[in-house]
């Protein structure tokens, strides 16, 4: 068929091919800049203690000081660990969640999920207390995370029969539903508030401020499972994402079990989402930032994508989380709203450059 | 090693959408699905390809669609359907590129400029898919099931396509273009389905025609046997005219002319 097109122009396999090459090498860069980030996250602080003298220490011999086995590894390694996880956690369940609903606006924070998840929290935490004992000591410091981890799920679940019918997803449905969904666990947990005592109310008010101020060895070890669990089992997901781009039908006419990714993406975004909202409360945007960006760069392949996801997302909240250390030193910014004041924005710049789709 | 289809029945609430097909056909020919809007050609042409449930069976190279999986079939055969919207912005080699890794070839990374060659788009592998016309995105999604199944037989058993309207929005140069394709899949021993609306078109590529009315096939054959004024004009509920112009023998359809002959 050759008379069929007005340009005759050789292929250009090159050029094509750079955004392969590219988010191949994007993986080098952002492993390097997460790298970096964490460094940074170590040696910056208000605390006088220093990464290079530590390392100084350590490298000749002597003892660490007291103050410097305290604030670098039970305040700033847990805490940029868990800033790596979390912020992994959240870009692959915005980057999921998108390839999920066919939809870059669909992030964990804006449909709902987090919602969810927090609404599991909360119940978790108010109403465990009034668990038989037997069963609080079995779930112990779990409770929390798979509380949080079961509203997710119910969360998505949710979300994706309101929203989508025959393997067609209604944008407006889907943010109309995630604001029903928000408002809904809203007002259970605020419910929950007043059934709370006193000391509930405290890591209550903690927990929601958003932070990764708490960090602790435990909490790595809580979330620390799932969410690898997650990131892994997310990373499976290239192809089907792909493929789900073009329709339920398309996807499984290229082979890909449907039914079967679409239930590994759901589980993979509730127990991301859920973990990390459960050790740091809702933390907004990353999983919209993240995608948006890289997508951008590097183009939708999600093979690779899901990867730099999770690299870019660590090392952006390890970079938040190092802003809402310093900017008002000594104290300290809930880091929901660094994330918030990035992320909304872009948020409002995708709407922008949909508003086509938006009309309905 | 053909397609059977055998006792198709499939119903929406209380309305019987396919009532009793039975449908074979060959590799090494281009089958065409025709009849009048509703009359079941899509829905038909889902089951075949596993995409909707139905009574009845449905077997390719003798494997039952129904209970294989899906990798299994997309190594058999692709799918092109009616109009596809892509969710993110990827370039038309990325598009072609997820049929060719879909299929046995996925590490010939050239075939992915081959398969836009073979529908004319060189040169189009760079742009945006959501950039392009109607017609182009349709051309490219060809191109992608055709990377999916580019020999038309892989260790000795054929492969197939399966087309719903393949030229529905395409200009005439592009609509020969598409079936001359299909045809010269079918001539190096795939298989070709393809439910089509224009009837010349039909009658110039289609080895074997199956005319759908209501949910039954009611007619089935070469296009001298099914393209009669009875069948069509029965079949699309209205009076059509088949003629042959003396040099080539070829059928065509002149709804011009339906008025004077009744």
């Amino acid at each position: 068929m050759s008379a069929a097109s007005e340009t005759h122009a050789a292929p250009t396999p090159a050029r094509s091919r750079d955004r392969r090459a590219l988010a191949r090498q994007a993986h080098v860069w952002l492993a390097l800049l997460l790298a970096g980030s964490c460094i940074a996250s170590l040696a910056i602080g208000a605390s006088g203690a220093s990464l290079w003298t530590a390392l100084w220490h350590m490298a000749s011999g002597e003892p660490l000081t007291q103050l410097e086995r305290v604030v670098l590894f039970d305040i700033r390694l847990p805490r940029t660990l868990l800033g790596l996880l979390v912020g992994a956690a959240l870009a692959v369940s915005g980057t999921v969640l998108q390839g999920l609903f066919r939809n870059p606006l669909a992030d964990p924070g804006i449909v709902g999920v987090s919602a969810g998840a927090g609404l599991g929290a909360i119940c978790a935490i108010v109403l465990g207390a009034s668990l038989p004992a037997a069963i609080q000591a079995v779930a112990g410091m779990y409770l929390v995370p798979v509380a949080a981890f079961a509203g997710s799920w119910l969360s998505v679940m949710l979300l994706y029969g309101v929203a989508t019918h025959r393997g067609r997803t209604s944008v407006a449905t889907m943010l109309l539903a995630g604001l029903a969904l928000t408002a809904l666990t809203g007002a259970l947990a605020g419910i929950l508030v007043y059934a709370a005592d006193d000391q509930q109310l405290r890591d209550l008010t903690f927990w929601q401020m958003g932070s990764l101020a708490g960090a602790t060895w435990s909490k790595i070890v809580t979330a620390g499972p799932l969410i690898l669990l997650a990131l892994i089992g997310a990373s499976t997901l290239g192809r089907a994402l792909n493929g789900l781009a073009m329709g339920e039908a398309t996807a499984m006419h290229l082979g890909i079990p449907v039914q079967k990714a679409k239930n590994l993406a759901v589980l993979a975004v509730a127990a991301a989402t859920g973990a990390a909202v459960a050790v740091s409360g809702g933390i907004g945007f990353v999983g919209i930032v993240v995608p948006h960006l890289l997508r951008l760069a590097t183009g939708p392949d999600h093979g690779p994508l899901l990867i730099n996801a999770a690299l870019l997302g660590g090392a952006l909240l390890i970079w938040a989380d190092v802003a809402a250390r310093v900017i008002i030193a000594p104290a300290e910014l809930p880091i929901g709203i660094v994330t918030a004041v990035l992320g909304a924005p872009v948020f409002l710049w995708i709407l922008l450059r949909r508003r086509g789709v938006l009309y309905l | 090693m053909t397609l059977h289809a055998t006792d198709i029945r499939h119903t929406i609430g209380r309305k019987t959408i396919l009532d009793g097909i039975d449908l074979t056909a060959q590799p090494g020919a281009v089958t065409a699905i025709v009849g009048p809007n509703g009359s079941g050609k899509t829905t038909l042409l889902r089951i075949l390809t596993g995409e909707e449930r139905a009574c009845g069976t449905v077997t390719l190279n003798g494997t039952p669609v129904s209970t294989a999986n899906a990798p299994r079939l997309a190594t058999m055969r692709g799918v092109l359907p009616q109009s596809s919207r892509i969710a993110f912005p990827f370039k038309v080699a990325e598009v072609v590129r997820i049929g060719l890794q879909s299929g046995p070839h996925g590490r010939q990374d050239m075939l992915a400029y081959r398969a836009l060659s073979a529908v004319g788009l060189d040169g189009f592998a760079d742009r945006f898919y959501q950039e392009l016309s109607g017609g182009e995105q349709q051309r490219v999604q060809l191109a992608r099931v055709l990377a999916q199944v580019w020999q038309p037989v892989l260790d000795g058993a054929p492969c197939w396509l399966f087309l719903d309207e393949p030229v529905a929005s395409l200009d005439i140069g592009h609509q020969l273009g598409i079936m001359q394709l299909a045809r010269d899949y079918a001539l190096r021993g795939g298989g070709v389905i393809a439910v089509m609306h224009d009837l010349n078109l039909t009658a110039m590529f289609a080895d074997l025609i199956a005319v759908m009315k209501a949910g039954r096939i009611v007619a089935h054959g070469p296009p001298e046997t099914v393209m009669t004024d009875a069948i069509l004009s029965d079949a699309y509920g209205c009076p059509l005219r088949t003629s042959t112009p003396p040099p080539r023998g070829m059928r065509y359809v002149l709804p011009q002319s339906a008025g004077q002959a009744m």
